[in-house]
């Protein structure tokens, strides 16, 4: 086999590509959710695709829980379940609006959503009646990005709120803050130290924030400028789609709608790498479990609304072993 | 009313007397002595009773009590204007708050407050223009917020007790205070002009005055204006050269308003001269004769203003009140270490209209402008949107993405509006997925691609101008196709619909969806993996097994050390998998996708194995390079693959049946941790050999003689090879025995490196190995060190092999034993270490989501390592080396695993129980954590006793949580036997209570009670440090002694 350091998968889905997940066990399984109402699932490795699942309308998140579950949810306001290994399918519930997050506690067995309803949904599969809990976020908070790390859920809310909740007591939110961004928040991803998290806007910036309440630990919160480009001496700014942690080194990876993916020492402040452009807007991004793969959905995003752009795709990188590496002897964040 | 006033002083004199006489009971001084500062002497003096009975009732009492008297009192005001006398009832009042807050002193208080409140009612009321008690109302008012002076002067120009003497007296005192001898002198001669009542009072007062002003030297003869004695400077006043003694006044009021006329009556031109010379400087202004502020006597006619209102003390204040000013863009301060990014200022909203509005009210409502109301009415909650900065701009249409009320709209919001499909719930009858799915897989898949090759045709994101149309057309070409398929399409009735009323259809969904219940069923069909479903699919692997037989069971293995019978067949991975795919999607035309031509488009779960067992990763740490762990695939039942078992509330958890399906279920699944070695389709069955090695080292110790034995081969597993030494332990679950690894073994030499614990259980079970890892995975803290750590588990059909640590000392129970053979007790501040010891790791584990299920004196192992540096003084946190000392955990066989159940499962116990299992257990009640806290108890109660607890309910109990039936079923234990006198009885007590009562501990009875055992723990805590080197007894003595005897 080919070890080219980047490909593209064969057989992409034929609409925009909301999300990409690689499987926290398997390595080379990767999950794509798209806009042509599918979730497919892909071995990177061998380059095919092993499965797809139908959904009603467009999907716009999927999660796995093991190897062989997976879970999306989308514009048909449900959240559904699919066996791998059986191709069983079902609906594990439903939300008022469109879903737009899905992720999976290990820890409390436990599908975490988020939808447009403003509010965050708790299933547990185990049970007969999966709902677990249903918690208002507030008024006018749709949710636009979630992120979990262990017990800790940093939900991003239209309105440039942040809330971070403990799972176990979602009744409360442990913190409720403003962006430090002053735009709308696109991705918001957990480091997975636990130590905080990152988020990203539409004006071409990352903030880097702590959980820890303390000034001490406040005081290193930070954010950037990135994915910009210089056009006619104005500095044109682009929305930043997509972050990805890489669990190994604890870098990450931005992806915005200039079609550019870098990676991030978030520790050191210093960029590590560019990758080179990408034929359109970078829709989303997953580093593999073992930090040898990047996915990378190069698929246009509707920040201009309609218009016509190239075939949206998902690439493959081959992560050298120190492509991710914090470039300091000090470890990373 | 004067008589009034000294009659009942009196009488409050001869009351007191009275009750001298005749009370049984004399307060006590020493009641109140404590507070004796705080009481405000009062002339009259106070009663004893009712300071004593103020200073030693409870606060919270003698508040409502006080309340109550307010209340009463204030019911009484609201009368006011029916009352013939109104001040009556303001004089009650003022008298019982002066008793019962004896510490009224300053302007805030309650009398104060009530004072000015008495006094302003009446000001013009004609009734009481000379009450004596309205003037002493007054008086003692002007008395708390210090402004003696101003009231007299308002008094006066009220008309407020000018007959009375005691106005005159006290007006003259205070004169006298301040020295103004001649103020004095003809106040006291205008009251006695006016005769004011009582006059003999009165002039005896004078006479009593002029003989101290003659002792003082001081003359009222003269006419003469003499405010200075002595020449000395006029406030602030400068002198015209550096010998004069006179000095001029510097008079702001002058230079302002040079025409006024008061101060033009004052004589002496030589004042004004002076101000053209002075003009540079800040003019003071002075008052020679007090005409400008002070009216005192002078007429009390209309010359000068009307005072009417002396307003209130906060009033008068206001220098310290802040007026709420219009919010003008006022900078906060901003702390400057937050690094913010540069962005364009902001600008503060600024509510125009509020500023003209403001005033215009002030002018009258008919001044406000129609303009300024709608102004108003606009004025909606500020939204914040901010500008990009100079040089910067959008490369999307940013406003695209806000709505009207600048609320923000994701692109993916955006686009779904854009293929309006942001309303439309397109689950429109749930009643389709009633049908069973199995039949129309084949139906679907066809379906997708067809469905995935229309959408490639018509691009719907492209045409978004008429989508309803598109869908139409859509929709309908794939109703021809498939007839026999419903769910995928919306019926052409309801298609018409979207372009209308988009709202009607959400909200008139079929009945079957409305109810829950009925979406319960339906989900509930599909989250059970039904044995039936499955069958067809087993079947058809089944077929294909076999051939592949060769393929499916493989093991990697590294080296030949391994006894268990092997097959070394290398792997060449893609080739055989490729095989397998080949031959498996020849036989799943039916079910493969028709467009698709990759081989393994169909998904089977032989597949998943085959590609799960080359990926090397082996859990827990391990790197690609490490050595690989020998993987064996079995096949998995599919019967129970992949979900978690279905269990009814309660449960028993240490079912073993259940027990396995968990280890089946959890992911990273425990065969992929470090250290696990599975060899589950093999037989071992070296017990019986390891027990004869055992038992041959036994008779030789027994014998003395130190020759080896004879059959001293090791047990080989895998890899590792182990010599066998003596039995440690035994019981129901198998047996423990101390080998020594012959990795760390170096011949004769000392056995406590290599020394391992090798626990052999039947039936094999991974279940602790499992929950010993979780528990090193889930806790970070340094508790860590007090559980047992477990290198590895070989794992075999018949039996499994643990290899854990081993501990040289003994357990807590050998310990105790010791003791007892000795004809002692354990001492109560090693127990009380001990227990912390045991407290702190319970609490990590607990919060790890873990219940250890068995919790004795012999499940505790002592920890008691060597240090150099180890500091005499208790340190809870460790430091000093302390955290070397202390106890080990171990024996995790029935614990459970709480984060794989659902919150609120509990457990049932479907053993037999005795006195070592907690009371719930006993009942045959669910329990949860109490397990363990009971465990607990049972410890430190032997430690304590030298005997095995056993407890009993309190007896008549209220029970304030439950009532009627249920009173009866949670009742209060404790330990039978007491603790001795000299011990720390309380704290004990305290310990026990909770950890027996776990459900009595809170209010709403909920567990676990980490927090509260924390905090018995901290106070425990707080004893050792206090009283670990105290009275000769030292803690680290203690458990030196306990160290140094293993």
């Amino acid at each position: 086999m080919q070890q080219q350091q980047q490909f593209e998968l064969v057989d992409p889905p034929s609409d925009a590509i909301s999300s990409v997940v690689f499987c926290p066990t398997t390595s080379n399984h990767l999950l794509v959710s798209s806009w042509d109402k599918t979730v497919k699932l892909y071995d990177v490795e061998e380059n095919s695709l092993k499965a797809s699942f139908q959904h009603k309308a467009s999907v716009l998140d999927c999660c796995f829980s093991d190897g062989a579950h997976v879970f999306s949810g989308g514009l048909d306001h449900c959240i559904k379940s699919f066996d791998i290994n059986t191709t069983n399918e079902s609906i594990v519930g439903l939300h008022d609006k469109a879903v737009k997050c899905v992720e999976y506690s290990l820890e409390k067995h436990m599908i975490v959503s988020g939808s447009w309803d403003c509010t965050i949904r708790l299933w547990d599969v185990r049970k007969k009646d999966a709902l677990s809990g249903q918690y208002e976020i507030g008024e006018g908070a749709k949710v636009f990005a979630l992120s979990l790390v262990y017990y800790k859920l940093v939900v991003a809310t239209a309105g440039r709120q942040f809330f971070i909740y403990d799972i176990r007591n979602m009744s409360e939110t442990i913190q409720k803050r403003e962006s430090s961004l002053k735009f709308m928040t696109r991705c918001v991803k957990c480091m997975p130290n636990r130590q905080g998290y990152a988020s990203s806007s539409i004006e071409g910036r990352v903030a880097v924030e702590f959980f820890d309440p303390s000034p001490e630990i406040q005081a290193r919160k930070y954010a950037f400028k990135c994915h910009r480009k210089v056009i006619d001496g104005v500095d044109t700014v682009y929305p930043v789609n997509a972050l990805a942690f890489n669990p190994t080194h604890g870098t990450f990876a931005s992806g915005g709608a200039d079609g550019v993916v870098n990676i991030w020492d978030g520790f050191n402040k210093k960029r590590l790498k560019q990758y080179p452009q990408y034929p359109t807007s970078i829709a989303s991004l997953d580093f593999s479990k073992d930090g040898q793969y990047l996915a990378i959905a190069s698929s246009y995003t509707f920040e201009e609304g309609e218009k016509d752009h190239p075939p949206d795709s998902v690439f493959i990188r081959h992560i050298g072993e120190n492509e991710c590496k914090p470039r300091v002897v000090a470890s990373s964040a | 009313m004067e008589r009034k006033q000294f009659i009942s002083n009196a009488q409050h004199v001869t009351m007191n007397n009275k009750e001298f006489q005749h009370q049984k009971n004399i307060p006590e001084f020493s009641s109140f002595e404590h507070q004796k500062e705080n009481i405000l002497p009062v002339k009259q003096g106070r009663s004893a009773a009712a300071l004593s009975q103020i200073f030693s009732s409870e606060p919270s009492a003698l508040y409502t009590e006080l309340q109550a008297g307010h209340d009463k009192f204030n019911a009484e005001l609201e009368n006011l204007d029916e009352l013939d006398d109104p001040f009556d009832v303001y004089d009650r009042y003022i008298k019982w708050t002066m008793e019962n807050y004896p510490q009224a002193s300053g302007p805030h208080s309650k009398v104060c407050q009530l004072l000015e409140r008495a006094s302003n009612s009446f000001i013009n009321d004609a009734r009481y223009k000379n009450d004596p008690r309205y003037l002493r109302c007054w008086l003692q008012y002007s008395k708390h917020i210090r402004r003696l002076k101003e009231h007299f002067a308002f008094l006066k120009s009220n008309g407020i007790g000018l007959d009375l003497a005691t106005y005159y007296e006290e007006y003259a005192e205070l004169m006298e205070e301040m020295k103004c001898f001649k103020e004095a002198n003809e106040i006291f001669e205008t009251g006695i002009s006016r005769r004011a009542q009582p006059l003999g009072r009165l002039n005896k007062r004078y006479k009593q005055f002029l003989t101290r002003m003659a002792s003082n030297g001081v003359n009222f003869n003269t006419s003469v204006t003499q405010l200075n004695l002595n020449p000395r400077r006029t406030i602030l006043g400068s002198k015209s050269s550096a010998s004069s003694t006179q000095s001029q006044p510097m008079n702001v009021f002058h230079q302002r308003n040079p025409t006024s006329q008061v101060v033009s009556d004052v004589g002496g031109t030589s004042v004004i001269s002076n101000i053209n010379n002075n003009r540079g400087k800040l003019d003071i202004f002075y008052d020679p004769n007090g005409e400008v502020g002070n009216a005192a006597l002078t007429s009390t006619d209309s010359s000068t203003s009307t005072w009417n209102n002396y307003g209130t003390y906060l009033t008068r204040k206001k220098e310290d009140i802040r007026e709420a000013e219009q919010w003008r863009g006022v900078t906060l301060p901003q702390n400057k270490k937050v690094d913010t990014p540069m962005v364009a200022k902001l600008e503060v909203y600024h509510d125009k209209s509020v500023e003209h509005g403001s005033t215009s009210v002030r002018q009258g409502k008919e001044q406000v402008n129609q303009k300024e109301t709608t102004f108003q009415e606009k004025i909606q909650k500020q939204v914040k949107r901010y500008e990009l900065g100079q040089k910067e701009r959008w490369n999307i249409k940013i406003n695209d993405f806000y709505d009207e009320n600048d609320g923000e709209i994701s692109f993916e919001e955006k686009r779904a509006k854009a293929l309006e499909l942001l309303e439309v719930k397109l689950i429109e009858d749930k009643f389709d997925y009633l049908k069973p799915q199995e039949k129309n897989i084949n139906d679907k898949k066809k379906m997708s691609c067809n469905i995935e090759n229309t959408l490639e045709t018509k691009h719907l994101v492209t045409e978004a101008k008429s989508p309803v149309n598109e869908k139409i057309t859509i929709i309908q070409p794939r109703k021809k196709e498939c007839n026999d398929i419903d769910e995928y399409i919306i019926p052409a009735h309801k298609i018409n619909r979207l372009s209308s009323d988009m709202n009607e259809i959400v909200k008139k969904p079929s009945p079957t969806i409305c109810t829950k219940a009925a979406l319960s069923d339906i989900i509930g069909m599909f989250t059970f993996t039904q044995p039936s479903k499955d069958i067809p699919n087993h079947d058809i692997d089944e077929e294909n097994v076999s051939p592949n037989s060769n393929v499916v069971h493989k093991q990697i293995t590294k080296s030949n050390n391994i006894q268990i019978p092997s097959k070394i067949s290398q792997i060449d991975g893609r080739e055989e998998v490729e095989n397998n795919c080949e031959n498996k999607s020849k036989n799943f035309d039916t079910i493969t996708a028709t467009t698709n031509t990759t081989p393994s488009h169909e998904f089977e779960k032989h597949v998943l194995t085959e590609v799960k067992s080359f990926t090397n990763s082996s859990g827990f740490g391990d790197t690609r390079a490490d050595s690989l762990s020998p993987i064996e695939i079995t096949e998995e039942d599919p019967l129970e693959s992949q979900t978690f078992p279905k269990l009814s509330n309660p449960c028993n958890p240490l079912d073993r049946k259940v027990i396995e399906q968990f280890l089946a279920v959890i992911q990273p699944p425990v065969n992929r941790y470090k250290g696990f070695y599975d060899a589950r389709s093999h037989t071992f069955n070296h017990g019986l050999k390891i027990e004869e090695i055992a038992r041959s080292w036994k008779v030789q110790s027994r014998r003395g003689t130190n020759a080896l034995v004879n059959d001293d081969k090791p047990v080989i597993f895998f890899n590792d090879s182990f010599l066998i030494r003596q039995k440690v332990d035994e019981g129901g679950y198998g047996k423990i025995y101390r080998v020594l690894d012959m990795k760390d073994f170096v011949g004769d030499q000392d056995e406590k490196k290599s020394s391992r614990a090798l626990k052999i259980e039947t039936p094999s079970s991974a279940w602790e190995f499992y929950i010993i890892r979780q528990l090193q995975e889930r806790i970070i803290s340094p508790t860590i060190d007090s559980i047992i750590s477990v290198h590895s588990l070989y794992r075999y059909k018949d039996e499994s092999y643990m290899v854990m640590e081993f501990c040289h000392q003994g357990t807590i129970l050998d310990a105790i034993n010791k003791a007892k053979k000795d004809n002692s007790q354990m001492d109560e501040l090693l127990v009380f270490f001990f227990t912390v010891e045991l407290l702190k790791t319970m609490e990590s584990i607990h919060q790890a989501g873990i219940i250890h299920g068995d919790i004795k004196a012999d499940n505790c192992i002592l920890r008691l390592e060597p240090i150099e540096e180890w500091e005499s003084i208790y340190d809870p946190s460790g430091t000093n080396g302390w955290s070397k000392k202390g106890i080990k955990l171990i024996d995790f066989g029935r614990s459970i695993d709480v984060t794989l159940f659902s919150d609120d499962m509990k457990f049932i116990a479907e053993w037999v129980t005795d006195d070592h299992d907690c009371v719930e257990m006993r009942e045959g009640r669910p329990w949860k954590w109490q397990a363990d806290y009971y465990g607990l108890a049972g410890v430190v109660h032997c430690m304590l006793h030298n005997q095995y607890m056993q407890i009993t309910p309190i007896i008549a109990e209220s029970n304030n949580l439950m009532s009627g039936p249920a009173t009866m079923a949670v009742k209060r234990y404790k330990p039978i036997l007491s603790f001795k006198r000299y011990w720390q009885g309380e704290l004990w007590q305290k310990l026990f209570d909770l950890l027996l009562n776990p459900l009595l501990a809170k209010k709403d009875g909920l567990m676990p009670i980490t927090q509260e055992l924390k905090n018995i723990r901290e106070e425990f805590e707080q004893y050792l440090i206090q009283n670990c080197e105290k009275n000769g007894k030292s803690l680290k003595g203690l458990l030196k002694k306990l160290e140094m005897s293993w």
